[in-house]
């Protein structure tokens, strides 16, 4: 030790715990040094305290009380809880446990979340009971489940002669739908039933190779106008071969709401988590709402053009009139119902045989305004009964102002096109027979469509 | 060096701290009364390590004596010889509850102390020499013992009001 730090003896002077070696340094130090002898007599006050044994014992008890205090029990523990590092400690801790009961919470959130989603788009694959609108197996696989019941039930199978296997079951399909009251209940009521009723699907009403090839038949209404009850089921188009128009009859709704992976299975997965049925999900778009979905997911690159109508009697239901105040004509007029596939404009033209073709509407064959026709917003049309035929004209670009229409376009081709009727169920117009026309090129612009009414 | 050398030493340093405390010639006085004590009844004490605590002890005493005299003459309060009572020689009661006064502060002081000053304090009253104590608390080298006991004092003399007395 240096003589400088000779000062750090002064608590073992004091104490008089000094070694020999130490109290002789410090003897030294102190003989040539005032400050440090100042210091050293200034501590013989506290070196006569202490050496008093009855003050040293006092003072030795009073320490070992203090520390047999401090150092063990609960105090100790609560010293220690209370210090800054225990705190911290503690909080810590408390923290990485909050932290991790809600991370596993999270968790096992998530993989409930995942085992739902998988049961649900699992279960329904399996059993086969939702169909693909884009590998349209729904038609074939309720055709046949249907076929022994048609046949078991000779009143409801109508004879339809020679013909191709693949165009009688076709044919029996309308056979099946007689009965709508009974179908819709089935829907509401027993969803299990669905999968044994026939009448749950799209129906495909194709015609015999010898109605009409040409394209004034294509789509002649079978039962147009007849009844104040019942919607106008407009003619499917009658085609070549009965196996083609099956397939094109179910390519043609499917083609409207888009084809793409990503349209079925979103579709369909909305189906699965509404529980809805299969008639539910073949059934065209509800009020716009099931489109819009539709429009968010469709693939909108390869989709051709397409359009979706179906007529309607007044008679039937108080529906809104664009024009107001003409409803003096309802008593004796019908709506078209009209929806695209894509954002275009339409016109709707009235055939009465010799005279020229007459724009229905617009009014102004230039209002591109009211000719808007928004993708699967569904428009409805009031038309006055009288005419022939309807034809509407679908087209991605607004219409020349001239309101008289070329004669290629009046004609239109049945090869260009492919169509599909189904019966729809949707609340409120009940049985409604829809018509999807989509046109076989995707590059396509335009769209033509003949509506036979008498 | 021998008893005179260490005592003539030792009369230098007695007089310079008396003078600090005390006038010059009462220092001078008091120096003198301590060598005296040292000279006859100490006499047989040579070594410096002996010699050297003895001359505070002394000194302490002999500057308390001059304390209670000049308060008994009545030099700092100039009171009446006859109003003050007879000196005896034991411990009068004020300088027994001086005492216990102090050993209040002391204790009071002494729980102020963090744990290891007190662990330390401890260990001292039990007569452990510094190395004893330096193998207790587990330190490698002394001087770090030396360092906790410096500042284990100077903190226990803040507490106690910065003087012993």
């Amino acid at each position: 030790m240096a003589d400088d730090d000779i000062e750090k003896l002064l608590g073992g002077f004091a104490a008089d715990t000094l070694t020999p070696e130490e109290k002789r340094r410090l003897c030294n130090t102190v003989l040539h040094d005032q400050q440090l002898f100042n210091l050293f007599a200034d501590e013989q006050a506290l070196k006569e305290l202490l050496t008093d044994p009855v003050v040293r014992e006092k003072l030795l008890r009073s320490l070992r009380e203090t520390t047999s205090t401090t150092d063990g029990g609960n105090v100790s523990w609560f010293g220690w809880f209370r210090r800054p590092a225990g705190l911290a400690w503690t909080g810590g801790l408390t923290a990485a446990l909050f932290a991790l009961v809600l991370g596993t919470n999270i968790y096992q959130e998530s993989l409930r979340q995942s085992d739902r989603l998988t049961t649900n788009e699992d279960a329904p694959l399996a059993a086969g009971s939702i169909p693909s609108p884009s590998a349209a197996p729904p038609t074939s696989s309720r055709i046949t489940e249907s076929e022994p019941k048609a046949q078991a039930s000779p009143q409801q199978a109508m004879p339809v002669g020679k013909e191709a296997p693949l165009a009688r079951r076709a044919k029996q399909v309308p056979a099946t739908m007689a009965n709508p009251k009974e179908e819709q209940e089935a829907i509401q009521t027993e969803p299990d039933k669905l999968q044994d009723s026939p009448q749950s699907f799209p129906q495909t009403v194709p015609q015999s190779k010898g109605d009409t090839p040409d394209v004034a038949d294509q789509s002649r209404a079978s039962a147009p106008l007849t009844s104040t009850s019942a919607p106008v089921p407009p003619k499917a188009p009658a085609i070549d071969d009965p196996t083609t128009q099956v397939g094109s009859a179910l390519n043609a709704r499917s083609l409207f709401y888009g084809e793409s992976q990503e349209v079925v299975s979103s579709a369909m997965k909305e189906k699965q988590e509404g529980r809805y049925s299969v008639q539910e999900f073949d059934r065209p778009t509800r009020k716009g709402e099931q489109g819009a979905r539709l429009t968010e997911t469709r693939a909108e690159t390869s989709q051709p053009l397409g359009i979706r109508y179906s007529l309607v009697m007044n008679g039937m239901k108080d529906l809104h009139d664009d024009r107001n105040g003409e409803t003096s004509l309802r008593t004796s007029s019908f709506d078209l119902m009209i929806e695209a596939n894509q954002d275009s404009f339409f016109q709707v033209w009235g055939e009465d045989g010799s005279l020229p073709l007459q724009l229905l509407f617009p009014f102004s064959a230039g209002d591109p305004v009211s000719s808007r026709l928004l993708t699967h917003q569904r428009r409805r049309i009031p038309i006055l009964a009288g005419h022939r035929s309807i034809m509407i004209r679908l087209s991605l670009m607004p219409f020349e102002t001239p309101s008289t229409m070329d004669s290629d376009v009046t004609t239109p081709s049945l090869r260009q096109h492919l169509q599909e009727s189904s019966a729809s169920l949707e609340a409120f117009i009940p049985q409604e027979q829809a018509t999807y026309v989509v046109s076989r090129d995707p590059s396509a612009s335009t769209l033509t469509v003949r509506i036979p009414l008498h | 060096m021998n008893r005179d050398q260490i005592l003539a030493t030792l009369r230098e340093r007695i007089l310079a701290f008396a003078t600090l405390r005390v006038s010059r010639d009462r220092a001078e006085d008091l120096t003198q009364d301590v060598l005296t004590v040292l000279h006859e009844k100490y006499s047989q004490v040579t070594e410096l390590v002996e010699l050297v605590p003895l001359s505070f002890q002394v000194l302490r005493y002999k500057m308390l004596d001059a304390h209670r005299k000049a308060l008994r003459r009545g030099e700092y309060h100039q009171e009446s010889v006859e109003d003050q009572p007879l000196a005896d020689a034991s411990d009068n009661p004020m300088v027994q509850l001086d005492q216990k006064q102090r050993v209040d502060r002391l204790l009071t002081a002494m729980t102020q102390l963090g744990e290891r000053c007190r662990e330390l304090f401890k260990w001292k009253l039990e007569g452990k020499s510094f190395p004893e104590i330096q193998q207790l608390m587990k330190q490698t080298s002394i001087n770090t013992i030396y360092t906790w006991d410096l500042r284990c004092r100077r903190e226990l003399l803040t507490f106690m009001g910065g003087s012993w007395e």
